[in-house]
C-alpha cells in the first residue's frame, strides 16, 4: 500500500489540506499526482500585484485544461501596476476557458470589458452556466450586457459605482433568471430589478421616487423569466428583504414610499442627501416610527448613520397576544420641541456641508 | 452487541455504541438490536480492524458534533475535539496509516478520516519534491518529454504562489 494507490477521492482529501508550496512540489513528484495536486492549486486563483503573481495568468491561458479547473477566480490591477493590452488579451483568452467558475471578481480598468467577449468572431457564445457571483469595475456597455446573458445560475452581482450611462446598453429580460442580490449604481434599478427575484439591494447613487416607484411596481408583478422558462420555480416575485440606499427624497417621504414598495424589509439602511435647515421635530420621529411598525419583518433600521432600536409594543389593550408589535425609537437626539419662527439659517449652504452634516 | 467478521476471517464482538460510529455497520445493523449473523467487513483485514475498534472505543462518549459551516478551514476543522490521544494513536507506519485511512473511508467514520488524511498531509507540508518522492517512495513515472516540462513547472508553481 502506497500513497498513490489511493483512490482519487482520497488523495484528494489529502491536499485539500495542504499549502500551495506543497501542492506545487506535489506536482512535481509524480504524473499521477501532478493532475489532482492541479486541481487544488488552480481551484481557487487570487492574482494581484501585491501578491506578486500576476504572471500566473500566462501559465492558465496557456492551458484550457488547467482553466477549466479554476473555481474562483479573482483579479485585482490597480493603476500603479504597469499592464500593457497584451496582459489583457491574455487574461481575455483565459477567461474564455474558465468555463467551470463560480465566482468572479475583476477589478481591473473599468473599459477592459471587451475582455468579456470571446475573442474568435462569429463563435459558438461561451455559457458560464455555473457562475453564482460576478463583481467587476467595467462600466455597463454592450460587453457587459452580453456576458451577464451568458451567466444564467447569476445570483450575486457587484457592480462599479463608476457608472457611465451609456445609451442603448440594454439587458435582456431573460439574462440572470435567479439573480437574488444586486450591489451597484441605482441608475441600473430599472434594469436590473423587474422580472428577477431579487431579495437584496446596496445601491449607490440617488434613490428617486420613480427608483422607488418602479420597486413597489416590480414587487406587484411576478417574474416573467421564471414564468417564460417554465422552470416550475413556482412564482418568485421581487420580494426585497434587504435594502440599503443614498437619496434626496425628504426621509419622511422617503421611508413611508419604500414601506409601501417593499413591504417584507427585514434590514433597512438609508441615507439622506436631503438638507435639513433646522432639527427635525417630534413629527418627524414619530412619522417614521409609525411607518417602520408597518413592516413587520423589520428587525434593523438605519437612517444616515443612527441605528434605530425596536422593542415589543407595549399596548395594554392588546386584543391578540399572538402577533406581537414592535414600536421603533430613534437613538438619542433631542428633538426641537416647539416651532419658533427663527430666520431662516443662510440657505446657500453648499450641497456637500449639509451632506456633511446630515448623511455622516 | 454486533459482531462483525472481516477478510482474514476473524471475528469482533463490540457494544452497539462502539459499533455504530462505523456508519457502514449502521447501517447494515439497521438499529434494530442484537444482530444474529456476524456482519461481513471483506475490505478490512485484522490489524487495522483493531485499530479502528481501538478509535471507536476512545470516542464512544464523545458527544455529537456540531456541523461546521461550510467553508470554515479545513485546518481550524481538523484541530477540533482532537487531543493527544488522537494524535499518538495516529502515529503509525505508512502502510497501517493509508489502510487506516482506506478502512475509514469504508466504514465511514469520518472523523478518523479526517484524522487520518490531516496526518498525511502533516508529513507532506513544506517538503521538496524530493523528499516527498523519497519519503513516499514515489517513483515519478514521468516521460522524458514532461520531465522537460517540469522545469517549466516549477516556474509556473512560483508564479502561483512567489
Amino acid at each position: 500500500m502506497s500513497f498513490v494507490h489511493l483512490p482519487t477521492e482520497l488523495i484528494d482529501a489529502v491536499f485539500e489540506r495542504l499549502p500551495q508550496n506543497t501542492l506545487a512540489a506535489l506536482s512535481l513528484t509524480s504524473s499521477s499526482l501532478t493532475s489532482c495536486a492541479n486541481r487544488q492549486l488552480y481551484r481557487h486563483l487570487s492574482l494581484s500585484s501585491y501578491t506578486n503573481n500576476l504572471e500566473a495568468i500566462h501559465t492558465v491561458a496557456s492551458s484550457p485544461e488547467l482553466a477549466s479547473l479554476v473555481r474562483s477566480f479573482y483579479i485585482t490591477l490597480d493603476d500603479s501596476d504597469d499592464v500593457c493590452k497584451d496582459y489583457y488579451i491574455t487574461l481575455s483568452k483565459a477567461l474564455q476557458n474558465m468555463t467551470e467558475l463560480i465566482s468572479l471578481q475583476l477589478h481591473v480598468s473599468a473599459e477592459a470589458g471587451w475582455i468579456l467577449q470571446n475573442s474568435i468572431p462569429n463563435a459558438k457564445p461561451i455559457i458560464y452556466s455555473r457562475l453564482e457571483d460576478f463583481a467587476t469595475s467595467f462600466v455597463f456597455d454592450t460587453h457587459l450586457a452580453s456576458f451577464l446573458e451568458r451567466t444564467p445560475s447569476l445570483l450575486y452581482l457587484q457592480l462599479s459605482n463608476s457608472f457611465i450611462p451609456s445609451e442603448g446598453v440594454k439587458l435582456s429580460a431573460s439574462a440572470m433568471p435567479h439573480l437574488s442580490s444586486y450591489t451597484g449604481p441605482t441608475s441600473l434599478l430599472a434594469q436590473v430589478v423587474p422580472s428577477r427575484p431579487i431579495k437584496s439591494l446596496h445601491l449607490s447613487g440617488d434613490l428617486s421616487s420613480a427608483d422607488i416607484e418602479l420597486l413597489a411596481q416590480a414587487s406587484r408583478a411576478p417574474t416573467t423569466s421564471v414564468r417564460s422558462q417554465g422552470s416550475g420555480h413556482g412564482c418568485e416575485t421581487v420580494r426585497v428583504e434587504v435594502l440599503s440606499a443614498i437619496t434626496s427624497v425628504a426621509p419622511v417621504l422617503a421611508l413611508e414610499a419604500l414601506a409601501n414598495a417593499c413591504p417584507h424589509l427585514v434590514c433597512l439602511r438609508v441615507m439622506t442627501t436631503c438638507a435639513f435647515w433646522e432639527a427635525p421635530d417630534l413629527t418627524f420621529y414619530t412619522r417614521i416610527a409609525n411607518t417602520l411598525s408597518t413592516l413587520r419583518s423589520l428587525s434593523a433600521f438605519e437612517l444616515s448613520g443612527m441605528h434605530w432600536e425596536s422593542r415589543p409594543k407595549s399596548s395594554p389593550s392588546s386584543e391578540d397576544g399572538s402577533i406581537s408589535e414592535k414600536e421603533w425609537v430613534s437613538p438619542p437626539v433631542t428633538p426641537r420641541v416647539a416651532e419658533v419662527d427663527v430666520e431662516p439659517l443662510e440657505q446657500d449652504l453648499e450641497f456637500d456641508e449639509a451632506f456633511q452634516e446630515w448623511a455622516y | 452487541m454486533v459482531t462483525v467478521v472481516v477478510s482474514d476471517g476473524v471475528t469482533f464482538t463490540m457494544e452497539q455504541d462502539v459499533a455504530f460510529q462505523c456508519g457502514l455497520i449502521a447501517d447494515f445493523a439497521g438499529g434494530g438490536g442484537d444482530q444474529e449473523e456476524p456482519i461481513p467487513i471483506q475490505a478490512v483485514n485484522s490489524t487495522v480492524m483493531r485499530k479502528v475498534i481501538e478509535y471507536c472505543e476512545h470516542h464512544r462518549n464523545d458527544p455529537p458534533q456540531p456541523e461546521v459551516p461550510e467553508g470554515t478551514p479545513l485546518e481550524r476543522k481538523d484541530r477540533r475535539g482532537r487531543d493527544a490521544w488522537d494524535k499518538q494513536f495516529i502515529q503509525v507506519e505508512q502502510e497501517l496509516l493509508f489502510e487506516i485511512i482506506l478502512a475509514a473511508n469504508y466504514l465511514n467514520i469520518k472523523p478518523l478520516l479526517d484524522l487520518g488524511c490531516s496526518q498525511v498531509a502533516e508529513m507532506m507540508k513544506g517538503k521538496t519534491p524530493a523528499e516527498i518522492q523519497q519519503m513516499f517512495n514515489i517513483v515519478n513515472g514521468f516521460t522524458a518529454d514532461e520531465e522537460a516540462q517540469n522545469g517549466e513547472g516549477e516556474e509556473k508553481a512560483r508564479n502561483l504562489n512567489s
